[in-house]
Order: C-alpha cells, then structure tokens, then sequence
C-alpha cells in the first residue's frame, strides 16, 4: 500500500516519465508542455494577484466552457475533468477521464497513471470535490 | 573512532535557515568547506523534490522549507542550481528568480518550464553571477 495513495492499485499502471515540465491540471487539459497554476506559472485566463486559488479554477473551467457535472460516469458525447481537493477545499489534482472510463492523472512533478477515479483518494490528493464536463 | 567527531554549528554563514551546518573536528578545527556548502544544497535539494514530488501547486512547492532553505543559500547556489537546469528542465528556474529578482524570459512564457530552464542557460553564458 502507497501511504500517500492507500487506494492505489499496485503496481500503477504508468504511462509517461517523471518530469517538471508539466502538471496534473495542464494534463488533464491534455497540455503536455506548460506548469499550470494561477499567478506564476501558466494560467490561460487573467485572474488578480489577490483572487482565491479556487476562483482562478473557476474562471478557467467557465472560460473552456465546461460545467459542473453530476458524476464521473462515462457519458457519451462528453469529456470529463475531476477535480480532487482537501477537507478545507484547497484545490490538490486534476485528473481527465479517458474514453474507456478510466482516468488518468499526472502525478505532480511524477508520472502520469491510468487509474480509477477513487485510487487517489487519501492523505495526499483527499478526494473528488467536483466534476466538470463538456461537450466533445 | 577515536579523536573524529562531530559537531553542529549553526550559524555558519551559509547554513540554510532552520538546519544545522556540520564541522567535523580531526584533533583540531576544520572550518566550513566548498564541499560543505554542495553537500548541503544536495540535502535539500533531495528532500525537496521528494517531499513535493507528487505536488501541483506552485505556491506550496515554492513555500517548502527546502526550497527556502535553498533560495536562503543566495547566489551562491546560482551554479549549483544551473547545473540542475542543464541535466533537465526544473521548477528550479523559480529558486533562481528568487534568489537573482531576474526574469530572463517574457511574461508570455510563464509556466513554459523547459523553455524557462533555457532562458537561465543562456542568462548564464551572460553573467558572472553565474560562476562557481
């Protein structure tokens, strides 16, 4: 068992190597070349060096047009981005659903993993807080 | 061992903030070293990047203890932390930002971190800040 992932299957399925030049929310915008997050690395709408982290995620989904979604249930005619947050609600992960149903997460600075959408619940990531989708 | 210890001195010059510098004393005083200086980037470094390896957040990578620790080691890190950069791209580019106030590379690149890691080679081929 992974401490930080205890529900990860073992051994993950990985699919890249492990790399700083992108992160799980650039990947589950399938951007494989920039770190994204608000103010000081990539972030692809203007958001106020005071604004609050989760506003930022906010401005960014509404920008792409996606919108809040029920589930994380595989829904024909639409891609799906989880987005995992701790307790107090601070944004942790994203992770882009795969037209299999599957998952697939870039981990941090670490690999990107084919996974189910519950195996990265826990003290790392804590757990889904919403799930968007949008017409593809 | 006999006649080998050793001690903590804390307030060595270049000793990150919040950890302890290492003297070893051989029967007599040994002063802080080079060796020393890259032995303790490469602490931090280490515990750095394992600590924040599975981390998205930037202000939380940025804010870790060693990643302080070593923007605190100042422009003597400088080479050290351009040395990572040239083995591969590294949100390292920040520390030197930090430690420089120098953003060699426009706003519009902002999160582009292999091309960043670049930028700060060539900056380095431009400056003396960037020596050993």
């Amino acid at each position: 068992m992974h401490p930080l992932f205890p529900n990860l299957n073992l051994p993950p399925k990985i699919t890249s190597a492990d790399t700083d030049v992108y992160n799980c929310i650039a990947w589950a915008f399938a951007d494989n070349s920039h770190w994204w997050w608000p103010r000081r690395a990539f972030w692809p709408v203007p958001v106020a060096s005071n604004e609050p982290i989760l506003v930022a995620f906010e401005k960014l989904f509404a920008a792409g047009g996606w919108t809040l979604a029920n589930d994380g249930s595989l829904e024909q005619g639409f891609e799906k981005i989880a987005l995992y947050a701790s307790s107090t609600g601070a944004v942790t992960h994203a992770a882009r659903q795969l037209p299999s149903g599957e998952w697939t997460s870039k981990l941090g600075k670490a690999e990107d993993i084919v996974h189910g959408i519950g195996e990265l619940d826990g003290p790392k990531y804590g757990s889904v807080f919403w799930f968007y989708k949008k017409k593809t | 061992m006999d006649g080998f210890s050793v001690v903590s001195q804390p307030d060595a010059d270049y000793a990150p903030q919040g950890q302890a510098n290492t003297t070893i004393t051989i029967g007599g005083h040994y002063t802080s070293s080079f060796a020393d200086f890259v032995t303790d980037f490469h602490l931090c470094l280490q515990q750095w990047k394992s600590e924040t390896a599975f981390d998205s957040n930037l202000d939380e990578i940025t804010s870790h203890p060693c990643f302080k620790a070593i923007t605190g080691l100042g422009e003597r890190a400088v080479p050290l932390i351009l040395n990572e950069l040239r083995s591969s791209p590294s949100l390292l580019v920040y520390a030197l930002e930090d430690i420089t106030g120098e953003q060699p590379y426009p706003a519009n690149m902002a999160g582009d971190i292999r091309r960043m890691s670049d930028c700060w080679l060539l900056w380095s081929d431009h400056t003396d800040r960037a020596a050993a």
